[in-house]
């Protein structure tokens, strides 16, 4: 595609056209559909988008952890300069939990509930390194120490029912960490805590990566979390990135529709609004999608700038400074490159 | 008790449509052979708060705060343990069977799940209809005209009437239990997070819609949720609850520009803003939130106060107004 960033070896993750589709009776799904993007040695990326919007899927797909029913179709996905789809499963094996750890929205279901945590833990590492059950058990407790669970000897002890929503997200953090990943995938870590908790795990996620120099892939729907934790975030919307910015310029100037449509709609502490601009209409099917941009059924700029090639061919992902890409016929001639004569013909 | 004095100072009685006084709710936890009481889980400890005829009662609060208790009884969908509801002067938990359905018609009730709180083998004509029929109105053509009007009011169109749940998004459906609950043409609706099941996008829709329906009927709200940007949108006065109780009430803007319990401060200070360059200073509570099943004594929030002394453990605050209308519940609060 398009992607005029270069190649530079302080990408962590370069991820090209990545399409992952899922098989059902209904059709196919087009969960992801050719997304472009690339995450940094130590950054934090956040990743942005409604519920369907492919966001969890991206993630999943990296880790190559889909269900059954969907495929990564297309794309490539480098790690450190490696092709993740084309490593073989005992490859794969060494990289999960490894190199690249993943924490998840439900801290409680994704702990097994007959375990101690802290065997839980020393599974992790024993899977990993070569240490002997002791040593693992030491390094455990010292993993729940950094987490910031209070009287760790004791609580490694302990099963999960025994911990509250917060700890046990401190408990899959500490157990992410245990390998000393390059990158870790937080899908939405902090949704399903209070404001007060949901404080607290930000702060030990930001303190965490200065302290351990991992970069962190943060996947939400709340752009309040993005504004505070990432260095540069990927608005994503029916399966494709739509924008693509520093998290500076994408508050400070949103180009896309759909992103300016998120940051109007939402309500926000130290303002008051009498009415929210609300985005008309649903995200589309991802079965059967609009022909041109997804999101011009919805899309009130287009109607005002009478633009009538939204309907028929999509956008392509346009730089429009260093650090700001946009997918958007409003801004295909302000681009700061063409594109090739072979991507304008691409059928999309 | 002092805690009660706000409840009592109110001037004219008919300007507060609902009138909450000393609500207490405990849940017993059964345990053993005999299913004894072994203990009892304190959701609704002493709450007190009245509500204008036409206005937006804000109540925000963590999970396990006893929001949604509180919400659901006053509308008796749960027993109180004791206290007082009045509904326009009459007491809702006092009420006989036939007073109380005469009172639940005009007290209703939007529910946070919008999947579960609609039977899926019901038609959307049948569901948003019933409050009808339960009221007396039996000729199936009537209450189908009230329910295309109240469909169409809400954003949908007559012929989604034969369509079951599943066949409707989260939104959709959150607009189906709107219309359901407001069939019987209701004064008083409870919003128990109406909108946190859904996505931002349709969450302002909702949000907007909600508005304009209390404008065109004259709706009363008490409008419970756990974020406080949406209560601030939506809310004329507000109302933040801790384990229990109420900590903090008074009108929206003095509460978010003036606020003074430590708990609200810190419940302000750990939302997240979608402005990057916009830093502040961050209050972090150390530890969760205790127990409701064994509350600690004196100030129930001293265990995590930044500004606790000896005199918060030992003794409990009682509600202090520190302008009109603004009261709180902290020894250091002035």
């Amino acid at each position: 595609m398009n992607d005029v960033s270069n190649f530079s070896s302080n990408n962590l993750l370069e991820i090209k056209n990545l399409k992952t589709y899922f098989y059902t009776r209904e059709g196919v799904v087009k969960a992801v559909d050719g997304v472009d993007f690339n995450v940094r040695v130590g950054e934090i990326f956040g990743l942005v988008g409604e519920s369907g919007c492919g966001k969890s899927v991206t993630s999943l797909s990296i880790l190559r952890l889909t269900n059954q029913s969907g495929k990564v179709v297309d794309g490539t996905i480098k790690f450190q300069g490696r092709n993740l789809l084309e490593m073989t499963e005992a490859e794969m094996k060494k990289i999960r939990g490894n190199r690249i750890a993943m924490v998840f929205q439900q801290p409680l279901p994704s702990l097994d509930p007959v375990y101690k945590v802290g065997d839980q833990i020393v599974e992790a590492l024993l899977v990993h390194s070569k240490m002997d059950k002791r040593s693992a058990w030491k390094r455990a407790v010292e993993l729940l120490n950094l987490v910031g669970i209070p009287d760790p000897e004791r609580r490694a002890h302990c099963y999960p029912n025994e911990f509250s929503g917060g700890m046990a997200q401190r408990v899959m953090i500490a157990m992410s960490l245990s390998c000393e990943p390059d990158l870790l995938i937080a899908d939405e870590p902090t949704t399903a805590l209070d404001v007060t908790i949901q404080a607290q795990i930000l702060e030990l996620m930001a303190e965490l990566r200065s302290r351990l120099g991992m970069a962190v892939i943060l996947i939400t729907h709340d752009l309040g979390v993005v504004a505070e934790m990432a260095d540069r975030v990927a608005v994503m919307y029916a399966g494709r990135i739509v924008e693509e910015a520093t998290v500076a310029s994408l508050f400070e100037q949103p180009l896309h529709p759909y992103t300016r449509g998120l940051i109007e709609s939402i309500p926000v502490l130290d303002e008051t609004k009498e009415r929210l601009n609300i985005i008309p209409g649903v995200v589309c099917d991802l079965i059967d999608p609009p022909p041109g941009c997804k999101f011009a059924p919805r899309c009130k700029t287009r109607i005002e700038n009478n633009l009538t090639i939204c309907d028929q061919r999509e956008p392509h992902l346009i730089q429009i400074s260093p650090d700001h890409k946009v997918r958007c016929w409003l801004y295909e001639d302000s681009g700061m490159s063409t594109p090739s004569v072979s991507d304008l013909e691409a059928p999309i | 008790m002092e805690t009660t004095n706000h409840s009592n100072s109110g001037s004219a009685n008919s300007e507060y449509l609902l009138e909450v006084r000393n609500l207490v709710k405990y849940f017993p936890v059964r345990n053993g052979l005999l299913l004894k009481s072994q203990a009892q889980v304190k959701a609704v400890d002493c709450v007190s708060f009245k509500i204008k005829a036409g206005e937006t009662l804000g109540m925000v609060g963590e999970s396990g705060c006893g929001k949604t208790t509180v919400g659901r009884t006053i509308l008796r969908l749960t027993s109180a343990t004791s206290g007082q509801v009045l509904y326009e002067g009459r007491d809702v938990l006092k009420a006989k069977p036939r007073e109380l359905h005469d009172l639940r018609r005009n007290m209703q009730i939007i529910f946070q799940d919008p999947y579960s709180s609609l039977d899926p083998r019901m038609q959307i004509g049948e569901s948003v209809g019933l409050p009808l029929y339960v009221h007396g109105m039996k000729s199936a053509k009537q209450r189908e005209e009230i329910v295309v009007a109240m469909l169409e009011k809400v954003g949908l169109e007559s012929y989604h009437l034969k369509h079951y749940p599943h066949e409707f998004s989260g939104g959709q459906l959150q607009r189906i239990g709107i219309a359901r609950a407001l069939t019987l043409n209701p004064r008083f609706i409870v919003c128990d997070e109406p909108v946190s099941a859904l996505d931002v996008s349709i969450e302002a829709q909702i949000l907007n819609l909600l508005s304009d329906l209390q404008d065109e009927f004259g709706l009363t709200y008490l409008f419970i949720a756990h974020n406080l940007s949406v209560v601030k949108h939506f809310s004329d006065r507000v109302a933040v609850m801790y384990l229990g109780r109420i900590v903090e009430l008074a009108d929206r803007d003095e509460l978010y520009q003036n606020h003074k319990h430590p708990y609200t401060k810190a419940l302000m200070s750990a939302i997240p803003l979608p402005k990057p360059n916009h830093k502040r200073e961050r209050i972090i509570l150390t530890g969760d939130v205790p127990s409701p099943l064994n509350p600690p004594s004196g100030c129930r929030f001293n265990t995590r106060c930044p500004l606790s002394q000896e005199r918060c453990s030992g003794e409990e605050p009682g509600y202090k107004e520190v302008t009109p209308g603004h009261w709180v519940a902290c020894w250091k609060a002035d």
